[in-house]
């Protein structure tokens, strides 16, 4: 956190300079209603004259004050913002494809965009609120010294009784709080699972009864939520009232002072900056948690997660020349409740289409992880011919597969270079992957052809033809095994179904995943792999379609 | 649902309080007008008397702000507690079809996001206005009992105000709504960049991925800059408006001062209740917009809470005499027609099994035959009766459903298995002996008294289909229509208890599975597959495919 903002020294000075503009203003214009009220003591049209004068001038300097510093802000956090994406993103990035595998990439977009809207929305402005306080604390009860040392020490005793007070609140708000959370997650839970009940309370007539019950843990609920509110406005409102008490004792114990000849003006200017030296340092504690959180997120999107290393074992290259073979192979998440694979085998025989079938969360995505070697901490044994998996080197096996997901990435980079990945290759051996991935139609209609460029993730390509450049990257790179992942969920049917043509046509060994049944296209893959409840059935596809298993 | 505003109502609460905390800092501002006086004067005696007043106030403002707050959270909790319940009546209230359109977690969603927005929005800022509006009351009151040509000022230098925050709101809103729209692409591509890391790891392309995102992330930044830039000026503005306002106020006050139009002690007083006006504007102001952005909150609530249906059942039901048939029933969700033609029939007594490969229209058969929805096309009688005409409550109770998905809830496992409804220890251990949980019974402490906690985390889920089975059994219903039951049951025990339910006289049985278990598969009077739209009565074909 302090190398992200200690990387830039000059700005961050000029940083905390800005934030104590604020706190002179502040002070300024104690002293503009001081004058006023000095005016009104020496009943001088001249003098009243000058304080208007004054009183301009401080109006145009406070503006120029709050936009020079705001001005010499805003630039600081523009850097400071801008370097923690590229460092957020720097982490995933170095990741492995292992490691990244780990978490679901939700998790990765949320630390991305989530995560670092609120540390923009939330950091700078609690870091400004701590200095400008700070600061009009010190510099009020300093003058206030010097203007009158025996109010000062009364106000700062009373600025450490306060203070003192408001922990003591806190820590009853802070359990609150916790509590409310947990209430708060009970009450969730519970009208959760009425809600999922509901239709067997619909089909047995006993609504009323859960009525009831979730009225009475919404009570229970409301009722910690009041008590929270409780402390909280009694906090705030007792401050206040404080403060109001303490005013009206310093007016009159500086009136009697009058006796004494003490002017109007300096008793205003003593009020007023005691008034704004009770506080500021009340209250902190919400401002100073957003900053520890706020560096928590730093540390926590940044912060490079630790590698586990490939063992040096993988040194065999991948070559599939008959089948891969999964010889009893288990599999369970290591928090996971049960298996995801439960003592499977079966055999994939190159060439062929496989398509994965399953309700949703049944683990096909991680059957599928465990076929790419992106899972490998499985119990039995895969086999590519005779070489088992777990030594084949990963440089090679990526070499030769190839992936289709629901979203196609694309650079904003020529077709032929998204095509291509960035290889060097001939216009003709591009072209004619690219008929085969049923891309020339769109190819010819284009003015430059294979060198158009690709705009902003490929918003001038249709959902089709996104699909296909991702056929036309599979083809390109002669890949022998390609795993394809919903590629046809988010394409209407006639596109979806010529999609799914397209790819059963390959020569690769195909394995995918897709909830949708084309007629007349689905039953060509080879053989259908049902996964569930652990358990995989392969079927072959005349038998998985037709009736035949009634 | 109520008219909303009703829900406002123990609002008086707040508000009579708040008149109370006014009056007294009323009190506490002439007290303080007469101590300033009396030490002008010089009349120390008298100025020990009025500080001793001026001071009692303020301590008596103690105990009022304490009363302040305790009516400000109490009257919070009435109103949420009453408009969330209002809300769970409401999703109670709907038909079930209806309700199973939409996705759980939108009520859920609903009943914690959008009544969490409800009550930072709109209760707590309506408490807020009422108190500003207190305030601001006495705040004017009390500047024109002591010179009303101020208040005079004050007014035209307010409407100023709000003619420039009007103004000053224009040129940011363009900026934001381009930000945003910003912000969508680059989350577009942030999502695009992580589902393709894989392609990126495996074809070295991180440096150019890391130069499209510096870009992107670039430009970002600049944008919120150049909206921070504008904002700079705005907030500029609105600051010298207020402090404008303020120094005005307080030279014209101090003007007539000097001319002897004010008593000096008029000013202080003056001066340190501008803020009692200016500030509830200032809070009134920004309060009112996130009233009114409820609006849209509470629309979709409402909307959320609609049932849509409202067919009015007139045939009383008390139990099938010959069957249940459907005739030429088409159906379908929005436009996508789900079953086309189909004909078939359940008699009195039979037992059938439904099969076909996912999404091809089983699940939604049986969904008709739980009435949740009417047919688009045909009908289906139940005897010679319109299913559509028949009473849902006479219907269900003669129905029982065993789900995959069993619920289970927070009380005894008695409780858990008769829901509430009478029946003698016989029956229900009977149930539970040929639902075959009576080892799992015997293994808990408690027996039936068991509490279930945690809605049956730790039950396994073939105990928890043994649950939904007894109830079904325990129900002594006419039709029982099992959905996937037996998915998490290990094939032994799906076996046995499917051959139980196949044995019970009289009993009509519709069974939508995956799982065909071939020992039993004779047992059915018929097999009907549903796939692809259609739906075909294999009785004839059975017995094609046993010969």
């Amino acid at each position: 956190m302090k190398s992200l903002l200690f990387e830039r020294k000059g700005k961050f000075v000029l940083y905390v300079v800005a934030c104590m503009f604020p706190v002179f203003a502040q002070i300024m214009q104690i002293g503009v209603i001081a004058l006023v009220f000095e005016t009104v003591e020496r009943q001088s049209m001249t003098f009243f004259r000058t304080a208007i004068f004054l009183a301009v001038g401080y109006f145009f300097l406070s503006a120029g004050l709050f936009i020079l510093s705001r001005m010499m802000r805003i630039s600081f956090m523009r850097d400071v913002l801008l370097t923690l994406r590229l460092r957020a993103f720097d982490k995933i990035m170095r990741m492995s494809y292992k490691r990244f595998n780990k978490k679901s990439r939700d998790v990765y977009v949320s630390n991305l965009i989530n995560d670092i809207n609120t540390f923009e929305s939330a950091f700078f402005h609690s870091l400004i609120n701590v200095i400008f306080r700070i600061g009009v604390y010190v510099l009020a009860i300093t003058l206030l010294f010097v203007l009158n040392w025996m109010i000062a020490l009364i106000v700062l005793f009373t600025s450490f009784m306060v203070l003192g007070l408001s922990k003591l609140f806190e820590k009853k708000t802070v359990a609150y709080q916790k509590a409310v959370s947990s209430e708060n997650e009970a009450f969730t839970l519970d009208a959760s699972n009425t809600f999922n009940g509901l239709e067997i309370l619909k089909l047995n007539n006993m609504e009323e009864g859960f009525l009831d019950k979730s009225h009475k843990k919404l009570y229970r609920l409301e009722g910690k939520k009041k008590g929270f509110n409780l402390f909280t406005n009694l906090q705030i409102h007792t401050n206040e009232t404080l403060g109001y008490i303490l005013f009206t004792i310093i007016l009159v114990i500086l009136m009697y002072q009058t006796q004494v000849g003490l002017g109007l003006g300096e008793m205003v200017l003593v009020i007023q900056l005691a008034t704004n030296s009770i506080f500021p340092l009340v209250n902190m504690t919400p401002l100073l948690n957003v900053i520890k959180s706020s560096k928590a997120i730093y540390e926590k999107i940044t912060t490079p997660e630790d590698e586990e290393e490939f063992s040096e074992t993988r040194t065999l290259p991948f070559s599939l020349q008959n089948a891969i073979t999964l010889d009893e192979v288990r599999f369970a998440y290591e928090d996971g409740e049960s298996d995801v694979l439960q003592k499977t085998s079966f055999t994939i025989e190159k060439g062929k289409k496989y398509l994965l079938r399953g309700p949703s969360g049944a683990g096909k995505s991680t059957l599928m992880k465990i076929l790419n070697m992106t899972i490998d901490d499985y119990e039995g044994a895969i086999r590519v011919d005779d070489v088992d998996m777990k030594q084949v080197s990963l440089n090679s096996f990526n070499e030769k597969v190839a992936f289709i997901y629901q979203d196609v990435f694309l650079f904003e980079a020529t077709l032929k270079e998204n095509v291509t990945l960035f290889k060097d290759a001939s216009d003709e051996e591009v072209l004619s992957v690219c008929e085969a991935a049923g891309l020339k139609e769109m190819i010819d209609a284009l003015p430059d052809g294979l060198n158009t460029m690709i705009e902003e993730n490929g918003k001038n390509l249709s959902g089709g033809e996104r699909q296909r450049v991702s056929i036309a990257r599979a083809l390109f790179k002669k890949a022998e095994l390609l795993f394809v992942d919903e590629a046809t969920s988010a394409l209407n049917d006639e596109l979806g179904r010529k999609i799914e043509e397209t790819i059963l046509e390959m020569k690769a060994t195909v394995i995918a995943i897709s909830h949708k049944t084309f007629p007349g296209i689905t039953e060509r893959y080879d053989g259908v792999l049902e996964l569930k409840n652990g358990y995989v059935t392969p079927f072959t596809s005349a038998e998985y379609f037709e009736e035949a298993f009634v | 649902m109520k008219k909303r505003i009703l829900y406002f109502l123990p609002m008086w609460k707040v508000l009579v309080v708040q008149i109370f905390i006014a009056a007294t800092l009323f009190q506490l501002s002439f007290a303080m007008y007469d101590t300033i006086n009396a030490a002008l004067d010089l009349e120390w005696t008298l100025f020990g008397e009025r500080a001793r007043v001026m001071i009692m106030y303020a301590v008596l403002l103690l105990p009022l702000q304490a009363l302040g707050a305790y009516a400000r959270s109490h009257v919070i909790k009435t109103i949420m507690v009453r408009m969330k319940r209002d809300y769970l009546r409401g999703v109670f209230a709907k038909n079930i079809n209806e309700f199973q359109r939409e996705n759980n977690a939108k009520y859920i969603s609903a009943l914690t996001n959008d009544f969490t927005l409800i009550e930072k929005d709109a209760v707590e800022q309506a408490i807020l206005i009422i108190q500003s509006i207190v305030m601001f009351t006495m705040g004017i009151a009390i500047i024109v009992i002591i010179s009303p040509i101020v208040l005079l000022f004050g007014v035209g230098i307010f409407v100023m105000n709000i003619f420039v925050s009007l103004l000053s709101s224009k040129p940011v809103n363009k900026h934001n709504k381009e930000r945003s729209e910003m912000m969508g692409r680059y989350s577009g591509f942030i999502k695009e960049v992580l589902s393709a890391f894989h392609i990126i790891k495996t074809n070295d392309l991180e440096k150019r991925i890391e130069e499209n995102y510096r870009e992107q992330s670039v430009a970002v930044q600049e944008k919120k800059y150049v909206i921070d830039k504008i904002m700079s000026y705005i907030f500029a503005l609105q600051n010298m408006n207020f402090s404008l306002t303020f120094l005005v106020m307080m030279f014209i006050v101090s003007y007539m001062t000097i001319q002897g139009q004010i008593a000096i002690a008029g000013v202080v007083v003056v001066v340190y209740n501008l803020e009692n006006v200016v500030n509830p504007i200032a809070l009134i102001s920004e309060a009112m917009p996130r009233v009114l952005s409820v609006k849209t909150i509470n629309r979709r609530i409402d909307e959320s809470l609609k049932n849509q249906s409202t067919h009015v059942e007139t045939e009383a039901f008390d139990g099938l005499e010959k069957g249940i048939g459907f005739h030429d029933v088409s159906f379908g969700y929005d436009d996508t027609l789900v079953l086309e033609d189909v004909n078939v029939e359940f008699e009195k007594g039979g037992k059938y099994l439904v099969i076909g490969p996912s999404g091809g229209g089983k699940s939604t058969l049986l969904r008709l035959l739980r009435k949740y929805f009417n047919p688009n096309d045909g009908v289906i009688t139940l005897d010679e009766k319109d299913l559509k005409d028949v009473k849902k409550l006479d219907y269900f109770g003669k129905i029982a459903n065993i789900e995959q998905k069993i619920f289970l809830f927070e009380d005894s496992l008695r409780n858990n298995l008769t829901l509430y409804k009478d029946y003698s220890e016989e029956e229900l251990q009977q149930a539970i002996e040929r639902a075959g949980l009576s080892k799992f019974v015997k293994s808990r402490q408690g027996g039936l008294d068991t509490l279930i906690q945690d809605n049956g985390k730790n039950i396994s889920g073939g105990e928890k289909s043994r649950i939904a089975i007894a109830r079904g059994l325990l129900n002594n219903a006419e039709i029982i229509f099992l959905d996937e039951a037996f998915a998490s049951l290990d094939r032994d025990s799906a076996k046995a208890i499917e051959s139980d339910l196949l044995k019970l006289k009289g009993v009509t049985l519709i069974n939508v599975s995956h799982v065909v278990i071939e020992e039993n598969k004779e047992q059915y009077d018929d097999i009907i597959l549903v796939r692809n739209k259609h739906v075909k009565s294999s009785k004839l074909k059975l017995v094609a495919v046993t010969n």
